[in-house]
């Protein structure tokens, strides 16, 4: 199964796969490089790995029981996840807060 | 043209490719016919909409109950600071809408998330293929006829160790 930057890349050139588990990346994402040394010359990444199914799974659970999920949605603003949710919420039923 | 003229702005340029305007919770929206979709794209994205930004492309699976697939477009103009709202309504058994690839870079991977989810193929996309799944999945993930938990069929190792 060939990938378009096997397809793409010029013969002289390395290609390196920075693999979904790396060190380097914030959480697991897969580029693959064409590289000339340690300039890159082409890139092609592959998504996919921290896909969760949230969305499906918060189509089956109420408005208050999904809350710990928009908590998970990022590690680093678990709070301004729940605001975001929270506030699309209230504006939707028309809650007012006190 | 700010966001109170923005609606006379939309009926009188763009007429009767339009099918509503309506406002939801202080937001314009537009629901258009998708045969047209790409030729009001076309419009808001030149002046004096300039909406230069595509902020997102989503789907909703109407199917059990309307027996259609709406996609959802955001679009943003940045000289205006105005958002609005699109919304196309596609056939449920066959649903195909037109690419705007040509006009928004990003619409290439989000029209490849809305048919991974959903199968909505999109006419005039140069690489249209899965994003989220992995190789080998079956079928559609957010349709409402895709069970919510669901066991895969089991992939073939790629390399025998």
């Amino acid at each position: 199964m060939e990938t378009r930057i096997q397809r793409e890349a010029r013969p002289e050139s390395m290609l390196i796969n920075m693999g979904p588990s790396h060190p380097a990346m914030h959480g697991t994402i897969r580029v693959m490089l064409e590289l000339d040394a340690e300039r890159i010359l082409n890139a092609e990444v592959e998504v996919g790995y921290l896909h969760r199914g949230f969305e499906k799974t918060c189509e089956n659970k109420t408005y208050f029981n999904l809350l710990p999920y928009t908590d998970r949605l990022n590690y680093v603003s678990p709070l301004i996840n729940n605001l975001g949710y929270a506030m699309t919420m209230e504006k939707m039923l028309g809650v007012g807060v006190p | 043209m700010g966001k109170e003229t923005l609606i006379e702005e939309i009926r009188t340029k763009l007429g009767e490719a339009v099918e509503g305007v309506s406002e939801s919770f202080g937001d314009p929206v537009l629901t258009v016919r998708p045969g047209s979709l790409l030729s009001i794209m076309v419009a808001l994205r030149a002046a004096p909409f300039d909406y230069a930004v595509l902020l997102d492309l989503t789907g909703v699976d109407f199917t059990a109950g309307e027996g259609r697939f709406e996609l959802v477009y955001h679009l943003y103009s940045l000289s205006r600071n105005v958002r609005l709202r699109l919304k196309t309504s596609l056939p449920a058994a066959d649903p195909v809408a037109d690419s705007i690839t040509g006009l928004w870079k990003n619409a290439d991977w989000l029209e490849r998330e809305v048919f991974d989810m959903f199968g909505v193929l999109f006419t005039g996309h140069p690489d249209l293929r899965r994003l989220l799944t992995y190789e080998g999945f079956e079928g559609h993930p957010l349709r409402k006829a895709y069970p919510w938990r669901l066991a895969q069929p089991r992939i073939p190792m790629k390399d025998k160790v």
